[in-house]
């Protein structure tokens, strides 16, 4: 009884020793600038100008379901691709009103793959409600795809449902309702964050429900779907309980505009951009980066200073994925073998945000785990 | 710096330490062990219904393989009659208690009749949706989980309400009830027994727990949750890990404490352990539904977690009602279970968020930390 619990009491101690090592580091660099700078210049400039994107959106969405023309869809699909682009740069804040249960930004803006069979069994019955749970994967940006684009890719296939099909009036109104159900949710997340802003400044530390926690946390969940939903998902990198799951291009994100590439490239410069702190006008202000190099940290998984190498890693990703000719629909049918660098390339990043940053900045990682019934 | 950090830490510890080791700062004239190691203590039969539950959901849970299962003998097992148990803890003696018999008032029908849907659902190889019952896989493809036509888990409304509905109405309500613990003149041995009544019916009260008996917060995280945690035990931990201390104020200071001042005739002290006890075993109730809640959260737009998990938390909210020092009216619990409403296929958000924040704003506690 009494060697229990002096080992229980060493162990204690060991933990708390290691422990004071990481909040001694989390203490000792002040984020208040980081802070200050991601949410005036970065946070609320990109939902602002999402949000006006997305006005646009719903704008050109009217003038084509008024007048179904070839040149009026051709606006509208060159506009959504703009849009899922700059939604990219949006998705990365998942936190703070981002979260908050009526607005849930990225589950209702960009669930994929979308499930063409219950938007088709809306269309319809013209009797759905977008906010439903069972409508999310036929909501948001990958339904509006679905619609715009069709199965085929085919512009005359596409004007055919919005003009001679049975369907095609409640095709419009869905179109429309798709445009102003994502425009609602950016509306609203942008004007909960001119109030979250005095919050989200002012939560220092590093507990659980700390702005840099939030902000880490985010940084990283973003960063994992991207690596894994859009990319190692589809191409057949994933696993499940170590379980390879076998590949299915249709799973890719930008399935019906073909612009899954583009997405992924955009959403690297989002993250390489955030990084460094670089705000909406292009100026270089206080990002993680910074806060690194405050540290003098240095990263365990590749050899060097850590904000360094970080951002190396994000170029030669960049770079990586700029050599594919085709589609990544096209390269997983093919299993291009190249694929597999482009994976090695994007896994490489996680444990340099996921162990080496986190280790600096001392925050817990929040992904909620399953128990397994 | 470094090294002055952490021995101060160390002799702060060590102060924390020897404080809670000893038997709290209550000026006891009797020790209260650290553990629930009483010589005496008896809840075989307790143990025997916890087994009993394990081998009825492992059961149902073969219709996940396609199993068509059979309602008379889910019903059989519920009432243990007519039915041979072949699990490991009856493998040398079959187990003569019941769960039916113990089930708070009016709950066993609406048991069975999940049986019976259980059963039908089961009989077909229908894939399940909105309107239409049947067998759901998760979109990762991992999980399968049958559901009636409105989204609703027969096996967690079953495996869970019992748990509710029995282990958690006995363990609150009916053995720390003035009828049993309360009374006065059962400090006598039993016949044939090394216990009296009232020290067996507090450890009935304990037994339906599956509380090991040296449970704390400093080892709740070193105890695997497949086998030594199970049932209220295992979800004990999900209120552990959202920082509340319910694992010390439900085992030491209401347990523990509670047994040790009825061992010693201290019935001041023995009352103040049953509010804890009917106090902090609703924490767990609490702590399992809004998690539950925040996990369907974040898999809304899965079927088939969302789904499983509403219906975890929906019989983790009813559950409240059968704790008779309840904290929330039995009005105000119906009223949360309405507000998630009659089909968690088309369940919105905003639904789940309404239930959390009433629950949350009622136990005076933040329910994202679930």
């Amino acid at each position: 009884m009494k060697t229990q619990k002096i080992i229980i009491l060493s162990l204690v101690a060991l933990s708390i020793i290691f422990s004071c090592g990481k909040d001694d580091a989390g203490d000792n660099v002040d984020f208040s600038d980081l802070f200050v700078n991601t949410s005036e210049n970065i946070i609320q400039p990109q939902y602002l100008s999402y949000k006006t994107n997305c006005q646009d959106l719903k704008n050109v969405t009217e003038t084509f379901v008024n007048d179904v023309t070839l040149a009026n869809l051709e606006n509208l699909q060159t506009l959504f691709v703009e849009n899922y682009k700059l939604w990219q740069h949006t998705s990365l804040y998942q936190f703070g009103p981002a979260a908050d249960a009526d607005i849930l930004l990225s589950t209702s803006i960009n669930s994929y793959p979308t499930n063409p069979a219950l938007i088709d069994g809306n269309i319809t019955s013209g009797n759905y409600n977008l906010d439903a749970a069972n409508n999310i994967y036929a909501i948001g940006l990958p339904a509006f795809e679905y619609l715009i684009y069709g199965i085929n890719k085919n512009n005359n296939t596409v004007l055919g449902a919005f003009s001679t099909d049975a369907n095609a009036e409640n095709r419009k109104t869905y179109l429309t309702k798709l445009a102003d159900h994502i425009l609602s949710k950016i509306t609203l997340a942008s004007s909960r964050w001119t109030t979250y802003h005095s919050q989200y400044i002012s939560n220092k530390g590093t507990g659980n429900g700390s702005s840099l926690t939030l902000l880490f946390n985010a940084y990283l969940d973003d960063y994992e779907e991207t690596k894994r939903n859009k990319f190692a998902l589809p191409a057949g990198y994933a696993t499940s309980f170590s379980i390879p799951i076998a590949k299915d291009p249709n799973k890719v994100e930008g399935r019906y505009s073909d612009v899954s590439f583009d997405l992924i490239q955009e959403s690297i410069k989002a993250h390489k951009a955030f990084f460094q702190g670089i705000t909406l006008d292009g100026t270089n202000g206080i990002g993680f980066f910074d806060k690194l190099k405050e540290y003098k940290a240095t990263s365990t998984i590749l050899e060097g200073d850590l904000a360094d190498v970080a951002l190396q890693q994000m170029d030669i990703i960049s770079s990586d994925l700029s050599n594919y000719s085709n589609s990544l629909y096209t390269e997983i049918q093919n299993t291009n073998p190249d694929l597999t660098t482009t994976n090695t390339a994007l896994q490489k990043l996680i444990p340099v945000i996921k162990i080496d940053m986190k280790s600096y900045f001392g925050v817990p990682i929040t992904s909620q785990d399953t128990d397994g019934d | 710096m470094f090294k002055t950090i952490s021995k101060l830490s160390l002799i702060a510890l060590m102060a924390t330490t020897v404080v809670s080791c000893g038997s709290d700062d209550d000026t006891n004239s009797y020790n209260v062990p650290g553990s629930y190691n009483f010589s005496n203590a008896s809840y075989s039969g307790q143990t025997s219904r916890i087994n009993m539950l394990k081998e009825l959901t492992t059961y149902m849970k073969t219709a996940h393989d396609g199993t068509a299962v059979d309602a008379q003998q889910l019903k059989n097992m519920y009432a243990n009659t007519n039915y041979t148990w072949t699990s490991s803890p009856f493998t040398s003696t079959q187990p003569t208690k019941q769960l039916k018999s113990k089930t708070a008032t009016g709950e066993a029908d609406i048991l069975e009749n999940w049986m019976d849907k259980l059963a039908t659902i089961s009989a077909t190889s229908t894939v399940g949706s909105n309107g239409t019952a049947g067998m759901v896989t998760s979109l990762s493809g991992n999980k399968k989980y049958i559901f009636d036509e409105n989204g609703f888990e027969p096996i967690q409304l079953i495996d869970k309400g019992i748990m509710g509905s029995v282990f958690y109405y006995q363990g609150t309500s009916v053995y720390l009830s003035d009828a049993k613990v309360g009374g006065a003149n059962n400090d006598e041995l039993v016949v044939d027994k090394n216990y009296t009544e009232m020290q067996h019916y507090w450890d009935e009260a304990f037994g339906y727990g599956s509380f090991p008996i040296d449970l704390s917060a400093a080892n709740i995280g070193t105890k695997n949750t497949d086998g030594e945690l199970s049932y209220y035990s295992k979800y004990l931990k999900k209120a552990h890990d959202a920082n509340l201390t319910t694992v010390d104020e439900l085992m030491q200071k209401g347990f523990i404490t509670g047994r040790a001042a009825i061992d010693n005739k201290d019935y001041t002290a023995r009352d103040k352990a049953i509010t804890i006890v009917q106090s902090q075993w609703e924490m767990i109730n609490v702590a399992a539904g809004l998690h539950y809640l925040n996990a369907a959260l974040s898999n809304l737009g899965d079927d088939a977690l969302r789904n499983h998990e509403l219906s975890e938390a929906y019989a983790f909210i009813n559950a409240l009602k059968f704790n008779e020092a309840r904290t929330m009216t039995i009005p105000e619990v119906d009223a949360v279970l309405n507000t998630l409403g009659s089909n968690f296929y088309t369940i919105t958000a905003a639904q789940i968020n309404d239930a959390k924040t009433v629950i949350a704003d009622k136990y005076g506690v933040n329910a994202s930390d679930f």
